[in-house]
This record gives C-alpha cells, structure tokens and sequence, in this order.
C-alpha cells in the first residue's frame, strides 16, 4: 500500500487542527493597551502550540518523501500521533482558562511526550515496512535528535510543579531545537 | 471513473470528522487535576469514537487501494457510509451532555452497526464496478471480521437495553479485532 492517502487525511486532520486553535483566540476587550497585555499570554501559548504542529507537519511530511510502503502498523502509529495533535487546541483553551500553572503545564508537556512517542513508533513502522532498503532507517540513524526531545519533555513534567515557566522554557527550547526541519531527509532528496 | 477524488472527498470529510470531536471536549475550569475529572467519560468516549473512525477509514483505504474503478452505484455507497460515519460526532457529544446511559450506548451501537453495514454494502459496490481480475476481487470476499462486527453490534443493540456498560465492552472488545487490519490488502501491494 502507498502513503498517498495517509498524507492525505494527516493533512486534511493537521490543517482543522491548526485552524480550530485560531477560533480561540479572544479579541482585545477595549482599545487599550492593558487589554492587550491581557490576551498577550494566550497569544503566546497559540504561538507555541502553531509552532509545534507546524513542526510535527513539516517532519511528517518530509519523513513520508522517504517512504513508500505502508502498512497495518504505520496506519495505526499514525492516526495515534494524529490523536495527540488533536489535543493541543484543548490543551491551549486550558492554559488560557487557569494561566501557566502546575497541572496545565505539565498536561502540555504529556501531549508533547504522546506525540514524540507516536512519531517515533511512527518511523519504526515505516522502517519495519520497508526493512533494510528503507530510506528513512538510513536517514534517522540511532534518532539522537529524538531521544534529547523525550528527555526534555520527561524533565519538564516535574519541573512544571517547581515553576510552570521552567517547563515552558523547555518547550521552547526543543521546538527551537526542531525548527530547522529533518536535515536527515532534506539530504536524502 | 477513477478513484482519485473520491478518496480526496472521503479523506476531507474523515478529517473533519475526527477533528470536530475535539471540540465537544469541555475546557477544565480551574488549575488543579481535579478540573479534569469532569471530562473523563466524555475524554474516554473521544478516545474510543478516534479509534472507531480510524478503522472505519483504515478500511475505506485498503477497499480503494485495491479498486481501479469506481461508478456511480459506488459514489452513492460511499456517501450512505459517510453520513453515518458523521454521526459519530453527534453521538459524543450526546455522551457528554448525558453521560453513559442507555440511550447514548444505544445510538452508538446503532451509528457502528450501519458503518459497519455501509462498509459491506461499498464493498459489494466496488466489486461490481471492478473487472472479475481487479486486485480488489481476489481479496474483498466476504470477511470473517465483517460479519463478526456486525454481529457484535447487533448484540449490543439488545444488550444496551439491560446493561449498557456491556455494550460499551463490546464495542471495545469489536476494536481490539481489528487491531491488526486487513492482512490480505498489505500482501496484495506486494
């Protein structure tokens, strides 16, 4: 079985995603600087939640250009992934509800952790698919990048109920860190 | 005809399907962990209607992957499995606003029976709109796991009536079968 389709419905699924977190975002109350200030937070919660998705997207789609066969078990790893990057547009209304504190925080950084997790069990699928002519085995190597991204998301739970703003730092930095697409696959084509 | 835009229709209409589910989910009012406990049945349910949708659509997928051809008689097919694919949404949310009762259980059984029967109905479609030597042909015969699921549903239907929590343990126990999908499309692509 080819990947079109499955490119197809991660788009159509990403897209939604990434549109419905905008409905939530709250207009100025009054022409004012302080009511500005006020919606500045979850602005900047949106940001890095557009920021991750886009990141997981452009991964996604540079991944599939090396894959060419999929099967039972990529179809699963997949939708699963597709599950986690549902739950950001919640995950953003929450922080905007109760602000950066412990419990939101940290249930930021599970979706973060669920969707790595996924993604990864994704490239293992892809690669089982294909065996040893896979050209995303060859391009992901030992997946080093991968590994760090977990670490960090496993030490910024914790953090979150010292200083919610920690985890939130760290957030940052691994999206930075993913930024620069898949390098891995950029070569490859 | 081909089969090219009726899977881009079918993968639109699935994505918006699964993704509008999401936002039945109530936001926790309040920071600490208790603000979820509210959602949870509702969270379970969103989990359980992904996982059904899924496998619904891993199905559609592994149909059309073997059909060159698709007529109208199959248009017309897909369109009955996708409106009743698009009451699953309809149904969570109907779990949220009451919870786990026996009407909700009940309507769920009823949306999955007639996927589950949409499905077999696009099946036979595609089978006579493809050649007798189409991929589609020598895979397609009647499943096993077909008739299972729909009997299972049957089952659940009836069931929900005196203990809804049974149901709800059939529809489970009917998404662990497909775990592992169709076995004999992954070999046809070989």
């Amino acid at each position: 079985m080819t990947p079109e389709r499955l490119n197809a419905l991660t788009d159509g699924v990403v897209a939604i995603v990434l549109t419905i977190m905008v409905l939530e975002v709250k207009i100025p109350a009054e022409p004012t600087p302080e009511a500005v200030l006020a919606v500045l937070p979850f602005l900047a919660a949106y940001l890095l939640a557009f920021v991750y998705v886009a990141i997981y997207w452009n991964n996604h789609h540079h991944m599939m250009q090396s894959a060419h066969r999929v099967t039972g078990a990529v179809l699963w790893a997949n939708h699963a992934l597709l599950f986690w990057l549902t739950l950001f547009p919640l995950m953003i209304r929450w922080i905007d509800e109760a602000g950066v504190t412990a419990w939101p925080t940290a249930s930021f950084g599970i979706v973060l952790l669920g969707a790595s997790t996924c993604y990864v069990l994704l490239e293992r699928a892809l690669i089982a698919a294909e065996g040893e002519v896979s050209g995303v085995k060859r391009a992901v190597g030992r997946g080093v990048k991968e590994w760090a991204s977990f670490a960090g998301y496993a030490a910024a739970l914790p953090l979150a109920f010292v200083s919610p703003f920690l985890s939130v730092a760290i957030y940052v930095a691994v999206g930075i860190f993913w930024l620069v697409p898949d390098r891995r696959f950029v070569k490859r084509a | 005809m081909k089969t090219d835009r009726l899977n881009a229709f079918t993968d639109g209409v699935v994505a918006i399907i699964i993704t509008i589910m999401v936002l039945e989910l109530p936001v926790p009012h309040g920071a600490g962990m208790a603000a979820l406990k509210p959602g949870l049945t509702l969270f379970a349910a969103y989990a359980l209607a992904f996982i059904k949708v899924g496998i619904y659509w891993f199905q559609h997928h592994h149909l059309l992957q073997a059909s060159r051809r698709v007529d109208g008689r199959v248009l017309l097919a897909n369109l009955f499995f996708l409106f009743w694919l698009s009451l699953v949404p309809f149904v969570v949310r109907w779990v949220g606003e009451t919870g786990i009762t026996r009407d909700t259980v009940l309507a769920f059984g009823v949306v999955m029976l007639l996927c589950a029967l949409s499905v077999a109905l696009l099946r036979s479609a595609l089978l006579a709109a493809n050649e007798p030597d189409a991929p589609i042909a020598k895979v397609a015969a009647r499943g096993r796991k077909g008739q299972i699921t729909i009997a299972a549903y049957v089952v659940a239907i009836g069931v929900a009536f005196v203990w809804p929590m049974v149901a709800v343990a059939l529809y489970f126990a009917v998404a662990l079968l497909w775990i592992i999908p169709d076995r004999r499309f992954e070999k046809l692509a070989e």
